[in-house]
């Protein structure tokens, strides 16, 4: 048992008994943690303000046999302005589900931190998330080890030329992990994705774009919808299960 | 349990499913029980198949009730122009409580929340849009809880009532009566600034 100091983002909260929360926090120095915010749920708790999600704060943690004990917590950025916007609160939701989907348990990250971190900053003050969600989505499985191969086929290893803009466009396949070559498309079982290579060009641009520039990149509407249903593909078959708040992003659009 | 007869087990079992009730509180409500008089037990019985068989959700604005439109929805002496929007029956307990409020209420049973995915159509909003197109209502206050949730749904319910031409409102937030101030969080501190009223 000890105190245990660290910065760390609220990625969820549930209720737990009577009063209490149980958060699921990203920290910068253990990973993804869960800790009980006593009395959470009790207006005058002290807790109350910051066990919510997107919250971004330094907590004092005390580490018992079971479940670790939220002990104080300071707020150093809230991110209010994400809980006052649907459409940015479902994108910051669907960050959140992001990160607790693939992070496992206890393992510090520090650079994916940072980046989520930089995220939220960045989406806090956006119109318009969608093109900046995708770059999220391609830099958070580019952090955790699950990138989509851009450059070879996922399949046969060849190299691919998506350089060239006049090459021809590939298949992306979520099971293969990444993209097809043209000659070995006529063996997969499951239809992939068709991408063009401006399409593909443009996925690896995202990935090396900063996120605050992201949103200064001319792309045109159906591509952007095509890339998205690419990465839902892949993300959701990487995760191994529909992700929720995906599901409610739609029904906000629907 | 091998140390209990088989109708005592049982009991305990159905007993530790309800909310709060671990396996200690379950045995000792379990023994309460067994040394309570049979009649006792049985009201206890018939109460809860009762509340079960009568207890229904009142057709108009969602509230508990034995009949088809509940006991506040049938009052005329309320003011129908006035509708308030909670998010579970339980709310509306506590809001009659205050003994402030004169109008209806409308409860949702939910909340928005995304990473539940529990999205707008499995809440009780296109049987509030009905109840404001007939142009009686003149404003909705939204009571839903502080949360990201509780927000959320906020949000989306303004952004549908706006263009109706209705006035829509939602509870302060702020600091708690009989609070102190050191003790305040940062956030409500600051949506209690962001709320402070002229004196």
């Amino acid at each position: 048992m000890s105190l245990v100091q660290t910065e760390g983002i609220v990625l969820r909260s549930r209720p737990f008994g009577e009063a209490d929360k149980v958060l699921t926090i990203f920290s910068k120095d253990h990973g993804k943690i869960e800790a009980v915010a006593k009395g959470a749920r009790r207006p005058r708790s002290r807790l109350v303000g910051a066990a919510q999600p997107f919250s971004y704060l330094k907590i004092l943690l005390f580490t018992g046999r079971s479940l670790d004990q939220l002990s104080q917590a300071e707020i150093i950025k809230s991110f209010s302005a994400l809980r006052n916007d649907l459409t940015q609160m479902a994108y910051a939701s669907y960050w959140s589900e992001l990160v607790d989907s693939f992070l496992p348990w206890r393992e510090p990250n520090p650079e994916l931190f940072l980046f989520f971190l930089a995220g939220l900053v960045v989406l806090e003050k956006t119109e318009d998330p969608v093109l900046i969600s995708r770059a999220f989505e391609l830099r958070l499985l580019f952090y955790l080890g699950y990138l989509p191969t851009l450059d070879t086929c996922a399949h046969c290893g060849a190299p691919l030329d998506t350089g060239d803009k006049k090459a021809v466009s590939a298949g992306f396949s979520p099971e293969e992990g990444g993209l097809i070559c043209a000659r070995c498309l006529p063996e997969l079982l499951m239809n992939p994705v068709f991408l063009s290579a401006q399409e593909i060009l443009i996925m690896k641009n995202l990935l090396t774009t900063d996120l605050r520039r992201v949103s200064q990149l001319k792309i045109s509407q159906d591509t952007i919808k095509e890339l998205g249903r690419a990465l839902r593909l892949f993300i959701e078959y990487q995760a191994d299960k529909p992700l929720k708040s995906l599901l409610f992003l739609e029904s906000l659009e629907g | 349990m091998r140390y209990y007869p088989a109708s005592m087990n049982k009991l305990i079992a159905e007993l530790s499913k309800l909310p709060g009730i671990g396996p200690k509180s379950a045995q000792r409500l379990a023994f309460h029980l067994f040394e309570c008089s049979k009649e006792d037990v049985a009201r206890l019985a018939k109460a809860m198949i009762e509340a079960k068989d009568k207890l229904g959700f009142c057709q108009r604005c969602g509230h508990l009730t034995e009949q088809d439109s509940c006991e506040i929805c049938q009052d005329e002496s309320r003011n129908h122009g006035l509708i308030c929007v909670v998010e579970e029956p339980k709310d509306v307990i506590v809001l009659e409580k205050t003994r402030e409020y004169r109008g209806v209420y409308h409860v949702l049973h939910g909340a928005l929340s995304p990473l539940e995915g529990i999205g707008p159509d499995e809440l009780r909003i296109k049987e509030l849009l009905a109840r404001l197109s007939s142009g009686e209502v003149r404003e909705v206050i939204l009571a839903c809880d502080p949360d990201v949730e509780g927000e959320a749904t906020a949000l989306y319910l303004a952004k549908l009532i706006k263009p109706l031409q209705i006035k829509v409102t939602r509870l302060a937030r702020g600091l708690p009566v009989g609070g102190d101030l050191e003790y305040i969080d940062e956030v409500t501190l600051s949506k209690a600034l962001e709320g402070r009223q002229e004196m």
